[in-house]
């Protein structure tokens, strides 16, 4: 896989994690301009270094991958990103995709799978996990069955901090919002998901393979 | 023969009301008898009388025409007529003479005793007995002593009107005396019917009082028995609930400690490990890029990349099974029906019987994919007033029915046999599953379809 001359940006919270993905990106002939643990950061140097590549984990602290890609299309609509997920689900990649990420590609991926991937979206064509593709259109085929597919973009990053385990204000404070509106947006989760309880709210995510290695 | 009506107020007599007739009828019978009796006394002393009455006039009257033979004969008839005039009436006799030509020449005056009342003519030939007239001749003359009994039997009647009067009042009396009595002794019936009625309603609470009859105060006493068997019995069923609702807490508070322990340890897993193996992985991946010169090393790298890879997919099962539950399926299922049910008020009855064990992962994720596909169609196509969900299974296959009573085929191009997105979706995800799908539109109308799942045999996937 050769990707001489790309600039990408790394943004993933494990140090080990970025550096693997650094030299592997290096062997490939590719160059990583900039490498950040947050999706807020990850907005600004995209904005400072203009990389070819984002390449981006979905779960990190703070506002997270998902709020962090709408952010960076909002500043460059064209922007070529690799969304890359821990998880096994079909409802964030089908998410970040219609969001306008180019890509999305689970963790367990082999090397060359990864490098691939990066080679596709530096090359502005979508790319999708073949282990995800079946789960991804067997959820557009069977519509508005899961009620999860109901929330709207912040639901569902709220959902999903909060699934993780974080509190009310913990994901306010990620957000920069107010924590009355997070709580808006809960009320409005468990309307949807018809779940009571947070524990509960965690078993969807699970069931929907949102929080599942 | 029931005649409708025709005493309805007799009919919706109060108990003691009909008591109080009946035993008003039976004395009023008893008197009628007492009456019959009487009056045959009566006809007898009233003919023994007038008979009496006739002899000792007739004597008394051959006395006198007797002392007329000491008069010359020319003179007794006159004479015979006066004394018959003198002496009116011989008392309950009337007295006729006659000449010797037949000419009526005398007649008696009628009664002064009650002069103008009669007793009715039925009550009279019922008294009445046929006493001869009597005749005594004189000279020519005739005289005709003729019983008369009408007084008696007016005296007769008068007395009867007198008892009667009485008897009437006696009888109303005691229709009167009958009916309290029993309306008291039977006061208690109503403490019982109140009492019956708030059991009914729930008051488990109600006693009777020990009442003073025999009777009823054995009625109260089981009346009681069996209140204090029941409320028994309610506070018996209470604690049960309360107790097995405590339990169910308590399991459910446990089932959520093990969960919130599992989801722990599966995110320490997930963090910690699986990023470890994925950073690794891509250190790996860049030895191997990096070594292509040095054969030893990259072999080595691939074999990192590899174990590596085998790592992840170990810690993926170990977490898929730290955080599925065996007895998944059932609530997820019920948690679904129950969510469809209260959002489409659409009668929805549900059978789910799984195995004891559960069932494997991915099954129930389908399964649970599917009902929810299937729900969701009926809402989007069906137009159903009633739903009924099937899932079965067994050692070897899971069945999934969803049968509606909604249009069926033919009305819209979705419920054509699979040709709708959802059916399709469906279909390939029961493909998946190995299993197979089938749509039926029954006669009487609706829409069936039923998917069979194997529950042991491994997944085509590829």
């Amino acid at each position: 896989m050769n990707l001489q001359g790309s600039r990408v940006l790394l943004a993933d919270d494990h140090a080990m994690v970025r550096l693997g993905f650094r030299l592997l990106l290096e062997g490939a002939g590719a160059e990583v301009v900039a490498e950040t643990d947050n999706g807020e950061s990850a907005v600004r140097l995209y904005a400072e270094c203009n990389p070819d590549v984002v390449v981006m984990d979905v779960s990190m602290p703070g506002i997270g991958g998902l709020a962090a890609l709408e952010r960076l299309l909002m500043w460059d609509a064209k922007a070529r990103v690799l969304m890359l997920s821990a998880h096994h689900d079909d409802i964030v990649p089908v998410r970040s995709l219609k969001l306008g990420a180019r890509g999305y590609l689970c963790k367990r991926a082999s090397p060359d799978e990864f490098l691939r991937a990066v080679g596709e979206v530096r090359r502005d064509r979508r790319y999708l996990d073949p282990e995800l593709a079946q789960a991804v259109a067997l959820a557009q085929l069977s519509g508005s069955a899961n009620p999860v597919e109901s929330l709207t973009e912040k639901e569902l990053a709220v959902f999903l901090k909060l699934a993780e385990g974080r509190s009310v204000n913990d994901v306010a404070h990620d957000f920069c919002l107010s924590p009355s509106t997070v709580g808006t947006h809960l009320y409005h989760i468990k309307q949807k998901l018809n779940v009571q309880n947070a524990a509960e709210l965690t078993l969807v995510a699970v069931r929907n393979g949102l929080i599942e290695s | 023969m029931t005649r409708p009506s025709a005493f309805p107020t007799l009919r919706h007599a109060g108990l003691h009301t009909r008591v109080g007739l009946v035993l008003c009828a039976l004395a009023a019978s008893l008197l009628l008898v007492l009456g019959g009796l009487w009056l045959h006394a009566t006809r007898h002393a009233v003919h023994e009388e007038v008979e009496a009455a006739t002899r000792v006039s007739e004597q008394w009257l051959k006395v006198v025409i007797g002392e007329l033979q000491v008069l010359p004969a020319g003179e007794r008839g006159e004479r015979l007529l006066a004394v018959a005039a003198g002496i009116g009436r011989v008392r309950a006799n009337g007295l006729e003479v006659h000449d010797a030509r037949g000419h009526l020449r005398h007649v008696s005056p009628p009664s002064l005793y009650k002069a103008g009342r009669e007793a009715p003519v039925w009550f009279a030939r019922l008294l009445a007995s046929d006493l001869p007239a009597r005749q005594l001749h004189v000279e020519g003359y005739r005289l005709t002593l003729q019983p008369d009994s009408s007084r008696a039997v007016l005296d007769a009647w008068d007395e009867l009107l007198g008892m009667a009067g009485w008897a009437l009042l006696c009888l109303f009396a005691l229709f009167i005396g009958v009916r309290q009595a029993l309306g008291r002794a039977l006061r208690p019936l109503d403490d019982v019917m109140q009492a019956l009625d708030r059991t009914g309603n729930g008051r488990f609470d109600t006693r009777l009082p020990q009442f003073p009859s025999p009777e009823l105060g054995r009625l109260s006493r089981a009346f009681n028995g069996m209140a204090d068997r029941l409320k028994a019995a309610v506070d018996d069923n209470v604690r049960l609930e309360t107790a097995r609702e405590v339990a169910e807490q308590m399991r459910s508070r446990l089932e959520i400690e093990r969960r919130a322990e599992r989801e722990s340890i599966a995110r320490e897993l997930h963090d910690e490990l699986a990023q470890g193996i994925t950073a690794v992985r891509a250190l790996g991946g860049a030895i191997v890029q990096r070594t292509t010169e040095q054969p030893a090393l990259h072999g080595h790298a691939q074999s990192i990349v590899a174990v590596t890879g085998e790592m992840q997919k170990g810690v993926h099962r170990i977490l898929h099974r730290l955080r599925t539950d065996a007895d998944d399926l059932a609530g997820n299922l019920a948690h679904c029906v129950e969510a469809w049910r209260q959002q489409h008020g659409i009668a929805l009855e549900s059978r789910i019987v799984l195995p004891e064990g559960g069932v494997d992962g991915e099954l129930a994720q389908g399964v649970l994919r599917i009902v929810q596909e299937g729900l969701t169609n009926v809402v989007r196509h069906a137009r159903a007033s009633r739903v009924e969900l099937t899932v079965v299974a067994n050692e070897t296959a899971l069945r999934v029915r969803l049968a509606d009573n909604g249009r069926g085929t033919g009305h819209g191009p979705s419920e054509q046999a699979g040709s709708g997105l959802g059916l399709r979706g469906m279909r390939e995800r029961v493909a998946l599953l190995g299993g197979d799908l089938e749509f039926t539109s029954p006669a009487g109308g609706g829409f069936v379809v039923e998917a069979r799942l194997p529950v042991d045999a491994r997944r085509v996937v590829s």
